[in-house]
């Protein structure tokens, strides 16, 4: 069983609205790391949203663990099993301190209290939260909250993790943080994780990665594929990095540097 | 028009456990015309230093100067009111501050407060939709039905609709994708080449820094640091890192070829297509030296 199938999925906000997803057919398997970039306005987030039926597709079908987001009995175990994180560091808090905000999404979940404090002992090692658990949330770095994010979405053991552009508010420090904390889970758990970007260099620390255009999923390649296929980022008028640019052009000429190889892979190796 | 600001200081939170001192003694100057980008580390004082050349916020003590008006700790309201005539502040995430109904009457609001002639502003709006990559067509619509990119863009228009002498921005590009990231940046250089307009920008973004600005300002613990052109402040790598900013990834990529690959580069500012030519010379010479 995948963790998510997407079957010709469809999606307009509005009956008489433009299309904004025609067509996504693609799969996940269990434990994968998947990188979804494209241009603004491709659908990327809207996918994202239709994970955990906080949007349903107009046509076409999508399978959470091998359960229909359709079926009204099991999307609330749908919700539960997807956790989301997203943009805006600031606009997802509710309680007054780091301990008791890991502690909400628990208790709306009905974990028994001996449990509770287990998991957030867990979660707040693997996020690195252990020290500010007493702190306002609304008084950290917006790394420290985007990493708190990810505890209180982890908490819940959920199996799939959505992350919409978790990093793109974040200062150059922020987004470091939150990179290696979204590695290490990925090394350490099974968690299937999604994630929008931006950020040519975080999209290659995934399993794979799909670019998407005009509602549809244009390119479905491992990592190491996008890297040796610059040139159709580039058709596209997708500015690359400089380290990237440099790969390819280098490339056309026959040229290797094993130092500019690492310098892209440094944040799968490290 | 040009900006002074001398001996400036300012503690926010002032006799309260959290008393912070946000700028200590700052002295800077911008010419008339230049662009400056200030980077520094989150709370090191950048965007304080902003908010006092747009009068959002007075010197506890010091002086601030742009054009011909001066404000200092005692300056009243109305004296501050006229320093932030001619400036313009593209905020972070300035599509927040959208609300009119259509993106023209969110044009018009800015101007009319300045106090800015309507039917001439009017007339001009098409020609600035068009520079922030925007047409007319927009003008009837609700901001509200736009997408993020252009939301930003809208706001962006908003605020040199003022034309103002000075414009500060804040971070102009973040959340956007590369693609808009490079168009909204270029937008910006052509108004300052234009209109001669004295820009100052804070960034996280070397590369932003390195590209735009023909002045870098580095900002810590509320103090500049250093100041100095892209190309000086970029070599002092040792001092950035203790400071916890990276340099620019171009300058670390060509510094990590040369050691790999036994070579030096005439700069780090070449583009990368450059550096391949030259990377390729280089090796050819080599390979020259060995044979013979």
């Amino acid at each position: 069983m995948k963790a998510v199938t997407l079957q010709n999925v469809h999606f307009q906000y509005e009956e008489e609205g433009p299309a904004v997803l025609s067509g996504v057919s693609a799969s996940i398997q269990h434990g994968e790391w998947i990188a979804v970039i494209g241009p603004n306005g491709s659908g990327k987030s809207t996918l994202s949203r239709l994970f955990n039926g906080l949007l349903l597709p107009r046509t076409g079908e999508i399978y959470i663990n091998g359960k229909s987001i359709f079926s009204d009995d099991d999307l609330p175990v749908i919700r539960r099993e997807v956790g989301m994180v997203f943009q805006n560091p600031d606009h997802q808090f509710v309680a007054p301190t780091v301990r008791d905000d890991i502690a909400f999404g628990m208790e709306n979940a009905g974990v028994p209290r001996e449990d509770m404090l287990q998991r957030i002992e867990t979660v707040a090692r693997q996020t690195g939260v252990e020290d500010i658990l007493d702190k306002e949330p609304h008084r950290l770095s917006g790394g420290q909250k985007q990493r708190v994010a990810i505890a209180g979405v982890l908490a819940l053991y959920p199996s799939i993790m959505v992350l919409d552009e978790a990093t793109s508010m974040l200062d150059p420090n922020g987004k470091q943080e939150v990179l290696h904390t979204i590695r290490s889970l990925h090394a350490s758990s099974d968690v299937t994780i999604l994630s929008v970007t931006h950020q040519l260099h975080e999209a290659l620390m995934a399993d794979r990665v799909w670019y998407m255009e005009n509602g549809r999923i244009i390119h479905d390649v491992t990592a190491e594929e996008l890297l040796h296929n610059l040139d159709w980022l580039q058709e596209k008028n997708i500015p690359l990095p400089y380290a990237a640019s440099l790969y390819q052009s280098l490339a056309h000429k026959g040229i290797s540097s094993r130092s500019l190889e690492s310098f892209l892979w440094r944040e799968k190796s490290r | 028009m040009k900006v002074l600001l001398k001996n400036i200081e300012h503690t926010y939170m002032k006799k309260t456990p959290f008393e912070k001192k946000a700028l200590a003694n700052v002295n800077v100057n911008f010419e008339k015309g230049s662009f400056t980008a200030i980077i520094g580390h989150t709370g090191s004082g950048k965007s304080t230093l902003v908010q006092h050349i747009n009068g959002l916020l007075k010197p506890h003590s010091g002086q601030v100067t742009v054009g011909g008006h001066t404000i200092d700790a005692k300056s009243k309201r109305k004296q501050i009111k006229a320093l932030r005539e001619h400036t313009g502040m593209v905020f972070q995430y300035p599509e927040h501050q959208l609300f009119e109904e259509t993106v023209e009457k969110d044009l018009l609001f800015g101007p009319r407060n300045a106090g800015k002639e309507e039917a001439r502003t009017k007339k001009r709006l098409p020609e600035l939709l068009e520079l922030v990559g925007l047409d007319k067509s927009f003008l009837e619509r609700s901001p509200f039905e736009l997408s993020g990119g252009q939301m930003r863009r809208v706001a962006i228009a908003g605020v040199l609709a003022v034309e103002p002498k000075v414009l500060i921005l804040d971070e102009p590009t973040a959340g956007l994708d590369p693609q808009g990231q490079e168009e909204i940046l270029s937008l910006f250089k052509t108004w300052q080449q234009q209109y001669q307009t004295t820009t100052i920008m804070i960034t996280h973004q070397m590369e932003e820094a390195a590209r735009l600005a023909d002045r870098i300002i580095v900002m810590s613990e509320g103090q500049i640091i250093m100041e100095g052109p892209p190309s000086v402040i970029y070599e002092k790598q040792a001092e950035l890192q203790t400071l916890h900013l990276d340099v620019p990834e171009q300058v670390k990529v060509l510094k990590q070829i040369e050691q790999e690959m036994g070579v030096t580069f005439s700069s780090y500012h070449l583009k990368p297509e450059e550096a391949a030519v030259e990377l390729e010379k280089r090796l050819q010479q080599k390979k020259g030296d060995t044979d013979v």
